[in-house]
């Protein structure tokens, strides 16, 4: 009775392991066709119904993470799927035409690009409006083109701001630079910025912008500019770096030539490393911080409402935050609560 | 092995699907490079030199290639979706700016059909780079999941393994669990033919579920062994009976045979009892004739005493004859010698049925005259008597002789020694009582010199 009881037992035994292992192997077997599967264009799985080609400038680092980022939310949102083209190199112009042929042959839905000022760039808008492509500008508005929109920063208030901020910090008579990168050249959004400053300082201080700088892209560019400005300029006390790289490179040159204390910086960008300056009192003196990610929303937004609404806004501002040490702590805690915002 | 048939060739069929799925689109992207290059090399030639061969071949790769491409609207979920359908729409557009090439040419217009042609170049560019792109990406998701299904494939291997290992394992067990239950009734009827053949066919008999033949084989044989038991059981039983029959012959043979020597050690004291019975039967006559009573009455005793003798040849008596017996040897012995030699009877009445070997009580009552009362000149009393007890009926003969010392009694009672004239008789008679009742004490004698003898027999209750 004992070996018959054990016998029963071992094919018990046998039999569920089998039965086990064929389980754990069509489960296997079925992992094998899903083994393929490439990226989502939604992280829902949906089907996307819209395709937007986002025609972006590679130099521009400060639309990289965050503005993907609000890409991705508002294309979960309004399943719309994004196609982004890194434009870059030289003949960037040229680039950006090909980019917007390759959007009006590929019959997207739209299109979000960074502008400039080019009557070609508008005659292409036009011709991509005509095909039924809506177009949505960055940096630049280029309101003469047929695109639905303009979505950024509200540059005469950037400088308004930058302007209070830095003659707060600066004796009469001090001269402000400001030091941009190549995009802001020929363009009209940095018109705007500069008449910003110009009005605030005019009307508020006694101190002037001297001088307007471009720089190269890279760290480098902007080390160069700022020890030019340190030995030419003499009466420049204040600086305002448009990017993070800008201000980065102005830091790093008032460190090297050891003139953190003869100058007030006013820097852009939430980089880490700027924030940290910020708190620990000293080299910069603040920073505004575009929030990129809302663009890309914004942006992508106002495409949805082209399609399903009559009526979208041609303009879209969206808010700019001012930190200073006053608000470091805050800022850095919530990344949302206790700063100050301007509107 | 259906099981992992199955399980195979489903592992297969997976695995091939899966790389048919990595390469499918491979293939197709390289198949439409390829007529997109043949497309332009057609368009080309045309408007290069207006043949009608490159227009109708041109003609034929573009409705090829029509017929490859889905223009049906895709699902957009996948980024190769998304490439796909930028591929689709420009091949539509290349086809558009070649037509505009192709028709700007029949009309000679150098300049429209140059940029129209110069357009689908561009678009061929575009084509070639977003297939690129997707070859690359799928190149990436490819390495991946090749990686994954490698891993996969390894651990369903594993898995295969296991699942031969443990069904080989299953299968020798239930080709043992058969085996072992056809052999097992085999095991068994060979264990109790062992058994059977040591001798021993207390075994039990052999159980079979099943209902075949070894069934049949089965019941035949506890059938021949409980039949094989019972005939053994029947001879012991008649070899039994036969023994006890055997010795109960012996017993009888011995009984007869003592019960012969007792009557011929009784004769021998007497004349050949025919003629004395005559001789006896005449002198009873004479008496009459003379009346002569006591003579007659003595003579008639004496006929009696040898009547009983020559008759008494049955295997038993009752103890009444046996009595009846003595009361005529008594008349005997009173004719003889008066009131010298007395007789006294204390019987129970209960006991003169007992049965009793024949001439027990003479013999026993001669050896208390001759040897106990015969030298006494004031003679004696004989007593006998039968009492019931309890398990036995005790009978005594008891004479106020000389007596016997123990010795005397060990000497008459101790088989071993040779008997004397005193001893023959009570041994006869002892002997005769052991056999008949199948037991011993059966006798005992109480004496002492001077005070007289006392021989005691003793009757089991149930002789009657």
């Amino acid at each position: 009775m004992k070996k018959n009881r054990l016998t029963m037992i071992l094919i018990v035994a046998f039999v569920l392991i089998l039965v086990g292992a064929l389980v754990i192997g069509l489960y296997i077997t079925n992992e094998l066709s899903k083994a393929s599967k490439t990226t989502q264009l939604l992280t829902s799985g949906s089907e996307a119904y819209y395709h937007l080609m986002v025609i972006l400038d590679d130099s521009y680092k400060v639309y990289d993470e965050q503005f993907e980022e609000g890409l991705i939310t508002s294309g979960e949102q309004y399943k719309i799927a994004t196609e982004i083209i890194w434009v870059e190199g030289a003949h960037y112009n040229e680039k950006v035409f090909e980019a917007l042929d390759r959007a009006y042959y590929t019959q997207v839905d739209g299109v979000i690009l960074h502008g400039f000022s080019d009557d070609q760039l508008i005659k292409r808008i036009d011709e991509l409006h005509q095909a039924g492509i809506a177009v949505i500008t960055l940096n630049e508005d280029l309101s003469t083109s047929a695109r639905i929109s303009y979505v950024g920063i509200n540059q005469y208030n950037m400088g308004q701001t930058a302007a209070k901020l830095l003659s707060e910090r600066l004796e009469p008579g001090d001269q402000i630079a400001l030091i941009g990168s190549k995009h802001y050249e020929n363009n009209n959004q940095e018109d705007m910025l500069v008449l910003g400053i110009n009005d605030y300082l005019k009307e508020n201080t006694q101190n002037s912008l001297q001088l307007i700088a471009y720089t190269m892209e890279g760290v480098f560019s902007a080390e160069s500019v700022a020890v030019n400005i340190f030995k030419s300029y003499p009466d420049i006390r204040g600086i305002y770096c448009v990017d993070e790289a800008n201000t980065l490179g102005v830091v790093q040159a008032l460190i090297d030539n050891n003139v953190v204390n003869d100058y007030v910086l006013l820097g852009s960008g939430d980089n880490m490393e700027i924030l940290n300056y910020i708190q620990k009192g000293k080299i910069i003196e603040g920073v505004i911080i575009t929030d990129y990610e809302e663009i890309a929303k914004k942006a992508v937004q106002l495409f949805y409402e082209s399609r399903n609404t009559l009526y979208v806004s041609s303009y879209v501002d969206t808010k700019i935050t001012k930190v200073t040490k006053d608000n470091i702590d805050s800022y850095l805690d919530e990344m949302g609560d206790g700063y100050e915002e301007i509107p | 092995m259906t099981t992992l048939s199955l399980f195979s060739i489903n592992v297969m069929v997976k695995y091939k699907d899966q790389m048919e799925s990595m390469f499918e689109k491979h293939l197709f992207l390289a198949e439409i490079e390829t007529t997109i290059g043949l497309l332009d090399e057609d368009l080309l030639g045309f408007l290069s030199s207006k043949s009608s061969t490159r227009l109708n071949n041109y003609i034929k790769q573009s409705e090829y290639l029509n017929s490859i491409i889905i223009e049906e609207e895709v699902p957009l979920l996948t980024t190769e979706d998304l490439l796909m359908k930028n591929i689709i729409h420009l091949i539509q557009a290349y086809e558009e700016e070649a037509a505009e090439a192709i028709d700007y040419k029949r009309q000679r217009n150098v300049y429209a059909y140059d940029l129209h042609y110069k357009n689908s170049v561009a678009i061929k560019g575009l084509i070639q780079g977003y297939i690129d792109e997707l070859n690359k990406m799928q190149l990436i998701v490819n390495s991946k999941s090749y990686t994954e299904v490698v891993e996969l494939i390894f651990l369903l291997q594993t898995i295969t393994y296991v699942i031969v290992v443990v069904l080989i394992a299953l299968s020798m067990l239930i080709v043992y669990l058969i085996t072992a239950r056809m052999v097992k009734p085999f095991a068994n009827l060979s264990h109790a033919a062992e058994e059977i053949a040591k001798g021993n066919f207390n075994t039990e008999d052999i159980h079979v579920e099943t209902e075949d033949e070894f069934l049949l084989l089965a019941t035949a044989f506890n059938e021949m062994k409980n039949s094989i038991s019972v005939y053994i059981e029947e001879f012991k039983t008649k070899a039994e009976t036969e023994a006890k029959l055997k010795d109960q012959q012996l017993i009888n043979m011995k009984m007869e045979h003592l019960l012969d020597h007792a009557k011929l050690m009784s004769l021998q004291s007497q004349i050949n009892p025919h003629f004395l019975f005559n001789t006896i039967n005449a002198g009873v006559q004479m008496s009459i004739m003379e009346r002569a009573t006591r003579t007659g009455n003595f003579l008639e005793s004496m006929a009696k005493l040898f009547r009983y003798n020559l008759q008494k040849m049955d295997a038993s008596c009752t103890l009444s004859e046996e009595l009846e017996n003595i009361r005529d040897y008594y008349q005997l012995l009173k004719a003889r010698f008066g009131e010298r030699i007395k007789f006294k009877f204390v019987i129970d009445p209960e006991t003169l049925n007992m049965a009793v070997p024949p001439l027990i009580l003479q013999p026993l009552v001669e050896n208390a005259y001759i040897h106990g009362l015969s030298d006494l000149e004031i003679g004696g009393t004989i007593t006998v008597t039968a009492v019931k007890s309890v398990d036995s009926t005790y009978v005594s003969i008891k004479d106020s002789g000389v007596g016997m010392d123990q010795e005397q009694i060990t000497h008459v009672l101790n088989k071993g020694d040779k008997p004397s004239d005193l001893g023959i008789g009570i041994r006869n008679v002892r002997d005769r009582l052991e056999l008949f009742y199948h037991m011993d004490n059966v006798l005992k004698i109480e004496s002492s010199k001077g005070e007289g003898t006392k021989i005691i027999i003793r009757i089991p209750q149930d002789m009657e």
